[in-house]
């Protein structure tokens, strides 16, 4: 290889790698005097400036779009609903409704002359009930499915590689 | 590793609401840019961005704070990349020119404007063409801003193959840019 073919290799190397003093020097000393190389280097300068000054301009509704797809935002279970704070107007719309419920049942079967349905429930022999009727979402351990919030168990995972 | 960059993965761990918006602006503006070079598709560039945070944060409990974080991120990235252009088989395509918008440097004329915008299409197409594991070398190093040793980290190749590679894609940009006609092997072979 003659000494500008070997120049030329190193101004790449040092364009876009790395030179270390020694080389840049005999490099900087070829370039003095050799008006080919000195172009070259021209040339290999203006490619890098082209390279580094093409940046992408970011959609702006890429952000919202890549925050709503991270695994933090699935949905919630069951549990985590019911620890949820209960705003106060449900809660005050829940009282009025068990309130009115609770008055109106019992003065609706005195006036019909009926019998409340729980006395009739007490008196209904056990044995009458099929076995499981009464077997509540609890017991089947609907309730007690966690949320798939982010990070379960980080360290299971495997880090990707090439 | 940069202390910002350790304490970004750290906020990121312990699942800090904030450190979202840190990661993003970050790294998006460079990683999106970096992922349409390598892919030559915006709209794809922005869904394997998307693809890469998810792996980040999915996989953040794996990472060990001894390599650099920059790294890891980007070799996600370069996975994502690479597995999208297998699975497409597609040539990389040259990105439209509406989707990468170069800085505009100081008071340039409109003539300046227009040699410029025609050099970087014929830039982004030479890159296109380029082989994949050259075009990645060489797109981590102008778009990365990384090092030797950190883009050898990245690929988990050897300091020596990342410096031939570079080379390798220096010199075919360069005689491309030179000589638009002599199109480089892969964008002969994929038309």
């Amino acid at each position: 290889m003659d000494e500008c073919a070997k120049m030329r290799e190193e101004l790449i190397e040092l364009l876009f790698g790395e030179l270390d003093d020694e080389r840049e020097l005999a490099l900087n000393r070829h370039l003095l005097h050799c008006p080919a190389c000195r172009e070259e280097e021209r040339r290999l300068l203006a490619l890098r400036e082209d390279l580094t000054s093409d940046v992408a301009v970011v959609d702006p509704g890429l952000r919202t779009r890549v925050r709503n797809a991270l695994p933090g935002r699935k949905k919630r279970g069951i549990l985590e609903t019911l620890r949820r704070p209960v705003p106060a107007y449900a809660a005050l719309a829940a009282a009025v409704l068990v309130a009115l419920l609770a008055w109106e049942l019992p003065l609706g079967e005195r006036d019909r002359g009926g019998v409340r349905p729980a006395r009739v429930a007490a008196r209904t022999p056990a044995a009458f009930v099929p076995a499981g009727a009464y077997t509540t979402s609890w017991e089947n351990g609907a309730a007690g499915r966690e949320s798939e919030e982010w990070p379960t168990h980080p360290e299971s995972l495997a880090t990707d590689s090439l | 590793m940069s202390g910002g960059e350790k304490e970004l993965a750290g906020r990121i761990r312990r699942g800090d609401p904030g450190a979202f918006d840190a990661f993003f602006d970050r790294y998006a503006p460079r990683l999106v840019g970096y992922l349409a070079r390598m892919v030559g598709d915006e709209a794809a560039a922005e869904d394997l961005f998307q693809e890469t945070m998810i792996r980040v944060y999915r996989n953040i409990g794996g990472y060990r704070e001894k390599g650099a974080f920059r790294s890891w991120v980007y070799r996600i990235a370069t996975n994502a990349a690479l597995s999208e252009i297998r699975h497409r088989r597609l040539a990389p395509q040259t990105v439209e020119p509406a989707i990468l918008h170069s800085v505009k440097a100081e008071g340039p004329s409109p003539l300046d404007e227009v040699e410029k915008k025609e050099r970087l299409e014929r830039l982004r197409s030479g890159i296109g063409a380029l082989p994949e594991e050259h075009r990645a070398v060489l797109l981590l190093r102008v778009q990365g801003e990384m090092d030797i040793r950190d883009i050898a980290r990245t690929l988990g190749i050897p300091e020596g193959t990342v410096k031939s590679r570079m080379h390798h894609a220096v010199r075919k940009l360069r005689h491309y840019m030179e000589v638009p006609s002599a199109l480089p092997e892969e964008e002969r072979r994929h038309g």
